[in-house]
């Protein structure tokens, strides 16, 4: 379980569970949505780290994390997905991307009245794939992240990968991305 | 039991729509006590804006959003004129400490339950009440008197006595007579704790006291009268009085 808590926030759960509940009685059918996403991310969250997943499935995982901000923030948060389906069978470690997305919500679209733009690109080129999230971050400086996520991924990243593993993140631009580069196995 | 009091004007600040979706509809299922949505905000800027034009008894307020938190709107809010009651409604739970120390009423956790929403609610209510009735206290330490077309309302512990004359009753202060239209009778009622009846016709304040005095009216022979502190007067004694009189002077002596 502590694991676990490392993976989800609780208040994730407890504001996803708030907004369920908030659409019960108006719109049950968005709640199911909700609750049908939220179980399908917790259920990826149990999987083993040991364990490789494919990117399709991480894109679609991210998605359903997604959806959930989604109903939460609203029109705060806008996503622009561009992806390469030649890149979906490359592995990856189990729930590397949504820390990555859940990151871009909490620093680009929390701390800010208007939301932030968000955009996930996965793109083939030949033996490797490259995997961006990139999102606007508001003005001033905002609160700064533990990096815990990102030295998470990178660690796990290593491991499974090595050296053909990249790992890169910064500010560019006014733009915060991150970008993972790994082989795909023919 | 039902409350005879006017609905609990609420405000609702959270930046998630659905949150503030889901809170309205709380709100609307309670009936104990009856209460009224004046308004919601999404944000610490929009509430502050508001909340200067929309007067409302409490405030359910997230702590994560945009822009000024909800503890530091808390701290705005706490230097309005009149400050509303605040309760705090948020997913996390490691804030509880610091919203006890900006005196919020109740801290809740998302998502809530209609009956804790309730029972803060009633908290607040509670409150409200008790305020009321100090201040119900606090009209009882004046005394409302027309003074040529101004209402002046008149701190009791300036008021050293009143005499009733033929019309009017006298009322004395340190600084001033007023004249007002009720009854001696009425005035001992409202504070008697203060005032002591010497005569058919006199109240005077009993720290006003400063001497009972006896005196050789050429006409009505021995009596008693007591000099008033701060004016000077010598206001006549009634025999049915006077032991009463002079027990609170002793009183005052001891």
């Amino acid at each position: 379980m502590s694991e676990l808590q490392s993976r989800i926030r609780p208040h994730f759960l407890f504001n996803t569970l708030n907004s369920a509940i908030a659409l019960v009685r108006a719109e049950p059918a968005r709640a199911e949505a909700l609750l049908e996403d939220l179980s399908d991310l917790f259920r990826h969250a149990l999987i083993d780290q040991g364990e490789a997943t494919t990117l399709a499935d991480e894109v679609t995982l991210a998605q359903r994390y997604l959806a959930i901000e989604k109903v939460r923030f609203g029109d705060r948060l806008r996503v622009d997905w561009a992806l390469d389906h030649r890149a979906d069978a490359a592995r990856l470690p189990p729930l590397l991307l949504q820390p990555l997305v859940e990151n871009a919500v909490r620093h680009g679209v929390e701390p800010s009245p208007s939301g932030a733009d968000l955009r996930v690109s996965t793109e083939s080129r030949g033996s490797t794939v490259v995997i961006k999230v990139v999102n606007t971050v508001p003005h001033g400086p905002g609160p700064v992240g533990h990096g815990v996520a990102l030295d998470n991924v990178r660690a796990r990243l290593g491991l499974m990968h090595d050296v053909q593993g990249r790992f890169h993140h910064g500010l560019k631009d006014g733009l915060y991305q991150v970008r993972i580069e790994v082989p795909i196995q023919i | 039991m039902t409350s005879a009091l006017a609905p609990l004007r609420v405000f609702v600040v959270d930046d998630e729509s659905l949150a503030r979706a889901r809170l309205r509809s709380l709100l609307a299922d309670c009936k104990e006590p009856l209460n009224q949505v004046v308004g919601e905000a999404a944000d610490a800027t929009q509430t502050i804006e508001m909340l200067s034009r929309i007067a409302a008894d409490v405030v359910l307020l997230d702590i994560h959003m945009p822009g000024a938190n909800g503890l530091k709107l808390a701290r705005m809010l706490r230097g309005l004129p009149k400050p509303p009651a605040l309760i705090f409604v948020t997913a996390h739970a490691e804030h509880a400490v610091t919203a006890f120390e900006l005196e919020a009423v109740d801290y809740l956790t998302k998502p809530v339950r209609a009956e804790r929403l309730q029972k803060s609610l009633q908290r607040v209510e509670r409150t409200i009440e008790s305020v009321k009735e100090q201040n119900q206290d606090f009209i009882n330490d004046y005394v409302v008197i027309t003074d040529r077309g101004t209402l002046v309302r008149v701190p009791l512990p300036d008021i050293l006595f009143f005499k009733a004359e033929l019309k009017y009753i006298t009322v004395r202060t340190t600084k001033e007579i007023y004249l007002l239209e009720t009854s001696l009778s009425e005035l001992e009622a409202r504070f008697s704790a203060r005032f002591l009846r010497i005569h058919r016709n006199t109240l005077v304040a009993k720290q006003a006291i400063r001497a009972l005095e006896k005196y050789r009216d050429p006409e009505e022979g021995e009596g008693w009268a007591v000099r008033v502190e701060g004016s000077g007067d010598l206001l006549t004694v009634s025999r049915r009085q006077l032991a009463a009189v002079r027990d609170a002077l002793l009183a005052r002596v001891a």
